[in-house]
């Protein structure tokens, strides 16, 4: 199997470690020569630790399976191209309109986007039947999840054979409709949102909240993990679900995400967030 | 070792009777046992989720004979513990907890109102002790922490199945892998029950008004026919 993969930032190296090690020849492609450089040493980062792990017999035979391209024409052969350039449609748009003039109609496109629509991208290409969303989770070695969206144009005949390269991946498919957040973004706003609202009633601090919802099995709390995550990144996935619905309440976000933010407490990146991290190294 | 007194219709007493039955801790219904006995109670439970139903109110028949020192513990499920104090004639005795099925599992969540007496929140905290389970202080609101945040998680899972976004295996899956959730959503409703948690959405929604707690139609209608949310 040939997969080619568009964009070597942190999403693109993660897909083509996990192609890779289950035996794909893998094509990444990026315009920008220290991206690739950089994608370079993190897969021999990645197999390193697959290495160890036992995943795979040799970190030189996979490296020779990964391929480094300056041109899209050169993903050509592949039968399966997945984009992971930035979060923004009309870049997004742009490499498919260049990709579809470069490969033959078999070959399945598809998109890492984590919160632009299915539809809307499928919309703009030539060819939208073999068109589908594949959203993997960072990081992605150790994620087990793909999230599988067909658009409402895609042929639905490709589906089958998608879902069984993702579980060669060894990855855990799941197929889902194209909805804002689709499955798993979706559904896990109330852990922050419930959070956020329990803070600011003044029903308990942070820390108890977190401590009471690891208690019930969760492995991190919600601040923790919005720290973690990001409060930006967090913050902008809520807008964008609470617009995709048209504004149902139930998604509304919370003046304390948008305050934090606006302050540049971003969490752990930015050593402060709902917790310190300045002492730590 | 003195009693509890349970008051709550009978399934609720009943998942309550066994886990104090684990826990060697004896009990006794308010409104079954001998007036006389109700002296000995050393803390009053409130099983009901809805301080509302007819057993919660016929707190206010019993409350000249129960022990005049014990603690009434208000269920926090579906109310917060405040809403309880306007059927006592002494108040100042209610606390309450949020605690969710199944009943051992979960940290307790303990609430104080802005009137209750400190030796009543000491008498009551040494003997939730007795539960052998992690008490954490909140605010008095119903839901608590975790009963609330897991509502709503589950509440959004069931508006997923209803929409048909994907099936209810796949909806659990997406979340074990996705999210590292110890358990798929309505996986975890289903052991919890629909109808605690509609209980807690419809409690918050109530004592806030805010449409953001709006239970699904698909959640609404399996906890009318206690049907589980996963394969009916």
């Amino acid at each position: 199997m040939l997969t080619g993969i568009i964009g070597a930032g942190t999403m693109g190296v993660g897909i083509a470690t996990v192609a890779a090690q289950s035996g794909d020849t893998v094509f990444v492609y990026d315009t920008v020569d220290t991206q690739l450089k950089k994608a370079i040493q993190q897969l021999r980062n990645n197999f390193t630790k697959a290495y160890e792990k036992g995943k795979i017999e040799s970190i030189e035979q996979a490296l020779l399976r990964c391929n480094f391209v300056t041109q899209l024409s050169q993903l050509d052969g592949c039968d399966l191209i997945i984009e992971a350039v930035p979060e923004v449609l009309e870049i997004k748009i742009e490499t498919f309109e260049k990709i579809e003039k470069l490969i033959p109609e078999s070959t399945i496109l598809a998109t890492n986007t984590s919160s632009l629509s299915i539809n809307q991208l499928a919309n703009a290409l030539k060819n939208p039947k073999r068109f589908f969303g594949l959203h993997f989770f960072n990081p992605v070695p150790l994620m087990k999840l793909v999230e599988v969206i067909p658009s409402l144009k895609s042929d639905l005949s490709f589906l089958p054979s998608m879902i069984e390269r993702m579980k060669q991946w060894n990855k855990v498919p799941v197929h889902t409709k194209d909805s804002p957040g689709f499955i798993v973004n979706r559904l896990a706003r109330p852990y922050y949102g419930e959070a956020l609202h329990i803070l600011s009633e003044k029903i308990a601090d942070i820390p108890t909240i977190d401590r009471i919802m690891k208690s019930a099995g969760f492995k991190m709390g919600p601040f923790e993990l919005m720290d973690l995550i990001g409060l930006d990144v967090n913050f902008a996935a809520t807008q964008s679900i609470y617009k995709g619905f048209f504004y149902d309440p139930r998604f509304r976000p919370h003046p304390i995400q948008e305050n934090m933010v606006n302050a540049g407490l971003l969490g752990r990146k930015t050593k402060k967030g709902f917790y310190n991290y300045e002492e730590e190294k | 070792m003195n009693p509890w007194g349970l008051l709550g219709e009978a399934s609720a007493r009943t998942n309550w009777e066994k886990f104090l039955l684990s826990k060697e801790i004896p009990f006794l219904a308010i409104d079954r046992a001998p007036i006389k006995e109700l002296k000995s109670i050393s803390l009053v439970l409130i099983v009901d989720n809805d301080f509302r139903s007819k057993y919660t109110k016929k707190i206010s028949l019993f409350e000249d004979h129960i022990n005049p020192d014990a603690p009434i513990v208000a269920n926090l499920i579906a109310a917060s513990a405040a809403r309880l104090t306007k059927y006592l004639k002494r108040p100042n005795r209610v606390v309450g907890i949020a605690i969710c099925p199944p009943l051992g599992k979960y940290t307790i969540e303990f609430a104080t109102t802005e009137i209750t007496e400190e030796k009543m929140i000491a008498t009551a905290l040494q003997e939730l002790k007795r539960l052998e389970l992690p008490i954490e202080t909140i605010g008095d609101r119903c839901g608590g922490v975790f009963p609330r945040t897991i509502a709503m998680l589950i509440n959004e899972a069931t508006f997923a199945l209803q929409e048909g976004l994907a099936s209810a295996e796949e909806l659990d899956l997406a979340m074990k892998f996705g999210v590292n959730y110890p358990k798929g959503l309505l996986e975890w409703g289903d052991e919890i029950g629909a109808k605690f948690i509609l209980d807690v959405i419809e409690g918050i929604r109530t004592e806030t008004r805010d449409s953001r707690y709006r239970a699904s139609p698909y959640l609404i209608r399996h906890a009318a026919m206690n049907l589980p949310l996963i394969n009916s």
